[in-house]
């Protein structure tokens, strides 16, 4: 085949997924925008809201309110419970069902923050393994590309011939991707649900000691004497290139010489700062940015900014 | 304590205060390109393959290095994705497909294609690998069953007659597949 066509082939290939791109994406929604709005102006602090009576605000439709209550319950922003709609704050990363959880056992208190703490993106040996599986096929691959013969014999006798030694260790990369991908899932998947941690405004800091616990763990708003964020070298690489940022939280108690450590924490400045924020008592910036922290948690729609002046507002 | 000594100045975008700048990024994507350039010209690959050796690896470098979100550096990653899929797909099909007329190879070269072409879809586009909607799901069972029918042909060149462990392994293989490919929250 022409040389040529490879890269006439690429850029076509390139413009065909830039215009699908282009066409797939979504202009902002502003029925969504409306009712996040509406929400998080309102409902911040009550606890159930209906469909009717937010319908009935916004002067739409049953079925187009419901519609965006929909998708805002599959991007985590609303709860459905038997009670009604619930706005889940937009700190809030745990399942519905843990976030249940933490408001039967905090007895419907206000939840500003709740996640896992993600052991696992800290863990060297899970990096280890994770970056085996990855490069241990890569490897084989580029001893098949600079024809070491040991390697290459060995494949062409695992497939008995019947596969080109090149294309098997594709197989071997392929596999390995799969593998990589499965770990982080499994593993995702395993943390979650287990060692979490939630704030609560008036029940204060909430959290499992065991992976069976129901939140045994508690610290009063008042116990706390000090914070503290810290990022270990691999936390650190992990943000700046990883998906989630993360950092350990360390909490001191009045009277007490050793902290409370919550390892590898989910968005840990923010995690320091709701914890902070009930320390104090005041939760003024938490209305403020409702809204955005709302549209940035559900990824509905690109996220928007706010106003760049600085200063007070 | 009044209401300024805790105000909380949240950014734009959460993720910002854990990032490198802008231009740091920028510079670090720099510094990996010349740095694969390098490599490529040291190895003395020769073309289209150091074409396709450079896309590919962009392709994986963008997304981990430019953690900017916006219109403009989402469609680049797309366009990226796009070259680089197409032609690994159209090489290895004219390579060892077309040449050397093995259908072996074919299934091979399919489940590699079936796997990268997810895979690096995943890692350019943050929310098809973290938000599960219909249309996505729908999608990776459909990948799932193809996936399934090009192993299960593997597995009858490879395993002739053994029909135990050809099930077992294409059972094995399609839920690994199936599983890594499945959206998965990020935390």
């Amino acid at each position: 085949m022409n040389e040529l066509i490879y890269y006439v082939v690429s850029l076509i290939g390139g413009i065909i997924a830039g215009g699908l791109f282009y066409l797939s994406k979504r202009k902002r929604d502003p029925i969504l925008a409306k009712v996040i709005e509406h929400l998080t102006n309102y409902y911040l602090d009550e606890k159930f809201f209906s469909l009717k009576k937010i319908s009935e605000e916004l002067g739409l439709p049953q079925q187009v309110v419901e519609k965006a209550l929909v998708r805002l319950e599959k991007a985590g922003v609303v709860l459905r419970t038997s009670k009604g709609y619930s706005l889940v704050d937009p700190l809030v990363f745990l399942t519905p069902k843990d976030y249940e959880r933490a408001l039967r056992l905090t007895k419907g208190d206000n939840i500003i923050y709740g996640a896992y703490q993600l052991f696992y993106t800290s863990h060297p040996l899970v990096a280890i393994i994770m970056w085996l599986v990855i490069l241990a096929p890569l490897a084989i691959f580029i001893a098949v590309l600079l024809g070491v013969d040991y390697v290459i014999d060995s494949l062409a006798r695992i497939s008995g011939g019947r596969i080109d030694p090149l294309v098997l260790s594709l197989l071997f990369i392929g596999v390995g991707i799969v593998l990589y991908d499965l770990i982080d899932n499994v593993v995702k998947a395993w943390n979650r649900g287990k060692y979490s941690v939630v704030v609560g405004f008036y029940s204060g800091i909430l959290y499992d000691l065991h992976p069976a616990d129901e939140l045994s763990g508690r610290i009063r708003r008042g116990s706390v004497a000090r914070i503290d964020i810290d990022m270990s070298p691999i936390q650190k690489i992990n943000n700046f290139f990883g998906s989630t940022p993360v950092g350990d939280v360390r909490i001191w108690l009045h009277g007490k010489k050793e902290p409370i450590v919550f390892r590898s924490m989910p968005y840990p400045r923010e995690l320091f700062l709701v914890i902070r924020s009930v320390q104090l008592g005041n939760l003024a910036w938490r209305k403020r940015h409702a809204r955005e922290l709302a549209l940035w948690r559900g990824r509905i729609y690109p996220f928007i900014p706010y106003s760049k002046r600085r200063g007070r507002r | 304590m009044s209401e300024e000594e805790i105000v909380f100045e949240i950014r734009e975008n959460l993720e910002d205060a854990y990032r490198l700048s802008p231009y740091a990024q920028t510079v670090l994507f720099a510094l990996a390109e010349f740095l694969l350039i390098l490599g490529i010209y040291y190895l003395r690959i020769g073309f289209p393959e150091a074409y396709i050796v450079w896309i590919l690896a962009t392709t994986m470098i963008y997304p981990m290095v430019i953690k900017v979100r916006n219109f403009v550096t989402e469609m680049i990653a797309i366009v990226l994705y796009g070259a680089a899929i197409s032609v690994t797909a159209i090489y290895l099909v004219d390579k060892f497909v077309i040449e050397k007329t093995a259908e072996a190879n074919l299934w091979v070269i399919v489940i590699f294609l079936l796997i990268l072409g997810v895979e690096l879809f995943h890692h350019v586009y943050e929310k098809a690998r973290t938000v599960r909607t219909k249309t996505i799901i729908i999608a990776d069972l459909i990948l799932t069953a193809i996936f399934a029918y090009v192993t299960w042909n593997l597995m009858q060149i490879f395993i002739p007659g053994d029909l135990f462990w050809a099930l077992l392994g294409t059972g094995a293989l399609s839920i690994a597949y199936f599983v890594a490919i499945f959206p998965e929250k990020p935390f």
